[in-house]
C-alpha cells in the first residue's frame, strides 16, 4: 500500500474517488485538515487530504486536480485528523 | 362583591429570520401552542415539535424539556416498551421554489417551511397516508440497533456495548449502540438484523431476513405501528435541512451571525448536516475535528462498530467532547442524528418494476395507500392507485426521469428552473411531484467532480442512478463515501435480497 499527502486551497473542487460497497477502490481519499473548521487545530489556509492505495492510479489521479503533493513531514503538526492507516505507516 | 377578572389570551407573533431570500418567516397564533408546530426556520427547535397531549400513544412519554423549544430533548418522546428515543415532526407545508439562477451559494432552490398552506405550498408527502392526514410522524432519533426485551433500552449484547450481539433482541433507537445491518457475519460477527426477533412487544413479529427487505419485519419487533422510514420522510428531512440553512444565511450567502447557536454545522461549508463519511477514516470529509470513535465504549481498540469506522449510534465528538449536533436535521440537539452518512439508510416507498425496466419503471405508493399495508416492495407494485413515474420525453424536458445509463453516480445539478421540480409545477405533473418528494433531482449531473458545478450547497450530494429492477432506495451515504454523502443523496442500485452494511430507523405516523 502506498501513501500520498496533498495540500489544497480551501474547499478547492476536488474528484472524489467514488466507491461502491460491493467492490475494493484502487484508492482511498481522506480529508485530513480543513483549515475553515474553526475547530481545525491548524489555521494554515490550506486543506490537507491523504491518499492511501495504488501509488500509480493516486499520481494519475492527481495530475488532474487543484492539488499539490507534499510529504508527511510538510502536514501541519498535529494534523486535525490522522487516522489508521496513515498512522500506522 | 366578587370581582371577576377576565383571562386574556393574546395572539403572538413570532418570527424568524428572513434569511438569504428575504422570506416572510413567521407564525401568529397563541404563543402556548407554538410548540404543536414545525417551528420557524432559523429559530431555536425547528424541525421537530410537540405532539399534543390528547393525542399521543399510551405507550409513548415525554422527556424532561420535551415542551421547552431550548432543551435538548424538545419534540424527543420515549417509547416505553422499547426505550426508544423519537423526534416527533409536526406535519408543515412546503413551498420548493426556483429563483431562477444557480449561483453560490443557494444554487437554484428554494425551500419554504410553513406551519399553515400559503402561496403554492403544499401539506408535504409524509403527513398524507391512507387517503386521511397524519399529524405528525415519530422518526426514530438514531439509526436503529439491537437492545434487550425487557425495556431497559441497554444493548443486547455480551460485555456492554462493544460485545457480541445476542438473539432474541428488539430494534430500537438508542444513543451510542452498534446500528444493525443485514451482514451477518464475514470474519467477523456484526450487527444483523436477524437476531432482533423477540416477540415480547409483538406476538405477530417474525424474524427479519439479513436483507435489505427485512426491514419490515425489522421494524415490526417493536410493535405493529412501527415501519419502515419510508424515502419521503428522509427527503422531507432533507428539506428541512435546507430551509434551516437558508434562514440562517444572509442575503449575502453568509451566514449570520448566530448561525452557529441555531444550527452548529453552519461553522463549516457546505451548511447542512455533517457526518461520518470521510472514506473510512470516521470523521467528516468537511470538517475534520468532527471524529466518530468511542473507544471508551467499546471495548474494542477499534472505537468502531464492527466494522472499520462505521460508528456507534450519535458518536460524533470533537476534542474528545460530544458534538452530536453538528450531525442533526436541524443543527440542534434536538435533531434526527446521524442523517449524513454512517450507515446507507434503508428508504421503502419507492420501487420499479421487475421487469424491461428503464427510467419509467419507477414505482411509487401514492398517498391514499396506507403505509401500514406494505410489507414488501410487492406489495407496492400491487397497490392500487400506484404511480408511474414517466421517462424524460427528451433530454432537458423536465418532465420526467432523465437517467439512461445505469450505474454511476453523478453529483446534483443546480438548475436555473430548481435543482428539485418546484411545488407550483406539481399539479400539473404527477412525475414532478413525485421525484421532488423522493429527492430526484430535475436534471442529470454532468459532472462526478465535487463541487465544481456548484454543488456544495447541497454537500456535494450524488445521485446513483440505476437502472436496477425492484430497487429498494438507499439515502444518506456511508462511512466510506465522502464522494457521495448527505441528506439528499440518493442510491437507486440495490434491491431487497442483498445484504450490505446498510441501516434503519423506524417511523410512528399518528394519524388524524
Amino acid at each position: 500500500m502506498d501513501f500520498r499527502y496533498f495540500k489544497a486551497a480551501p474547499d478547492a473542487p476536488l474528484e472524489w474517488p467514488t466507491s461502491d460497497p460491493g467492490s475494493e477502490p484502487d484508492f482511498v481519499l481522506v480529508a485530513l485538515e480543513r483549515t475553515n473548521d474553526p475547530d481545525a487545530n491548524n489555521h494554515t489556509g490550506f486543506d490537507f487530504f491523504g491518499a492511501y492505495g495504488d501509488g500509480a492510479v493516486i499520481d494519475a489521479w492527481a495530475v488532474n486536480q487543484l492539488v499539490d503533493a507534499i510529504n508527511a513531514a510538510a502536514l501541519p503538526n498535529p494534523v486535525t485528523y490522522y487516522p489508521t492507516p496513515f498512522n500506522e505507516a | 362583591m366578587t370581582t371577576i377578572t377576565p383571562l386574556l389570551r393574546v395572539k403572538e407573533r413570532i418570527v424568524g429570520p428572513s434569511g438569504i431570500y428575504n422570506i416572510q418567516n413567521e407564525w401568529y397564533g397563541y404563543a402556548n401552542e407554538f410548540k404543536y408546530t414545525i417551528g420557524l426556520a432559523g429559530l431555536m427547535g425547528f424541525g421537530v415539535g410537540c405532539c399534543p397531549p390528547e393525542l399521543l400513544p399510551g405507550d409513548m412519554a415525554a422527556l424532561p424539556g420535551t415542551e421547552d423549544r431550548f432543551s435538548a430533548n424538545y419534540g424527543t418522546y420515549v417509547h416505553l416498551p422499547s426505550a426508544s428515543i423519537q423526534c416527533f415532526v409536526p406535519a408543515h407545508f412546503i413551498d420548493v421554489q426556483a429563483p431562477g439562477n444557480t449561483d453560490a451559494p443557494t444554487y437554484g432552490t428554494k425551500v419554504v417551511i410553513t406551519s399553515t398552506p400559503t402561496g403554492n405550498a403544499v401539506l408535504a408527502r409524509p403527513f398524507t397516508d391512507g387517503g386521511g392526514n397524519v399529524i405528525g410522524v415519530f422518526i426514530d432519533k438514531y439509526e436503529g440497533s439491537n437492545t434487550r426485551s425487557d425495556g431497559s433500552g441497554a444493548p443486547n449484547h455480551t460485555n456492554g456495548p462493544g460485545g457480541t450481539p445476542l438473539t432474541n433482541g428488539i430494534f430500537a433507537s438508542r444513543p451510542l449502540q452498534w446500528p444493525v445491518s443485514p451482514v451477518a457475519q464475514s470474519g467477523t460477527l456484526y450487527s444483523p438484523f436477524s437476531l432482533c426477533n423477540s416477540t415480547a412487544l409483538n406476538g405477530a413479529a417474525t424474524t427479519p431476513a439479513n436483507s435489505l427487505g427485512g426491514v419490515w419485519a425489522l421494524c415490526k419487533t417493536r410493535g405493529t405501528d412501527f415501519l419502515p422510514c419510508p424515502l419521503w420522510v428522509y427527503t422531507q428531512i432533507g428539506y428541512l435541512s435546507l430551509a434551516h440553512a437558508q434562514a440562517l444565511l444572509t442575503v449575502g450567502g453568509v451566514p449570520t451571525v448566530n448561525a452557529t447557536s441555531r444550527a452548529a454545522w453552519m461553522d463549516v461549508a457546505p451548511y447542512l448536516p455533517k457526518g461520518n463519511n470521510n472514506s473510512n477514516s470516521g470523521s467528516d470529509v468537511n470538517k475534520t475535528s468532527l471524529q466518530f470513535a468511542r473507544t471508551d465504549l467499546t471495548g474494542h481498540t477499534s472505537g468502531f462498530a464492527g466494522q472499520a469506522s462505521r460508528a456507534f449510534t450519535g458518536a460524533a465528538r470533537v476534542n474528545g467532547l460530544s458534538a452530536v449536533e453538528h450531525t442533526t436535521h436541524n443543527g440542534q440537539l434536538s435533531g434526527i442524528v446521524d442523517v449524513n452518512g454512517n450507515q446507507w439508510g434503508i428508504a421503502p416507498g419507492l420501487t420499479s418494476v421487475t421487469t424491461g425496466m428503464s427510467a419509467a419503471g419507477y414505482r411509487l405508493l401514492p398517498s391514499s395507500v396506507a403505509w401500514s399495508s406494505i410489507a414488501s416492495n410487492n406489495d407496492i407494485r400491487a397497490a392500487a392507485g400506484l404511480i408511474s413515474l414517466a421517462a424524460e420525453s427528451a433530454p432537458a424536458a423536465d418532465d420526467g426521469i432523465w437517467h439512461t445509463a445505469a450505474n454511476s453516480l453523478a453529483y446534483l445539478q443546480p438548475h436555473s428552473g430548481g435543482t428539485f421540480h418546484p411545488t407550483s409545477t406539481w399539479a400539473a405533473n404527477a412525475t414532478r411531484k413525485a421525484m421532488a418528494e423522493c429527492g430526484i433531482p430535475r436534471e442529470l449531473g454532468t459532472t462526478n467532480t465535487q463541487g465544481s458545478t456548484g454543488t456544495n450547497h447541497f454537500g456535494g450530494d450524488g445521485f446513483y442512478r440505476s437502472l436496477t429492477a425492484d430497487c429498494l432506495p438507499l439515502v444518506g451515504g456511508d462511512w466510506f463515501g465522502s464522494a457521495s454523502a448527505g441528506v439528499f443523496d440518493r442510491r437507486f442500485t440495490d434491491t431487497p435480497s442483498l445484504r450490505r452494511f446498510n441501516g434503519a430507523r423506524a417511523v410512528r405516523l399518528l394519524s388524524a
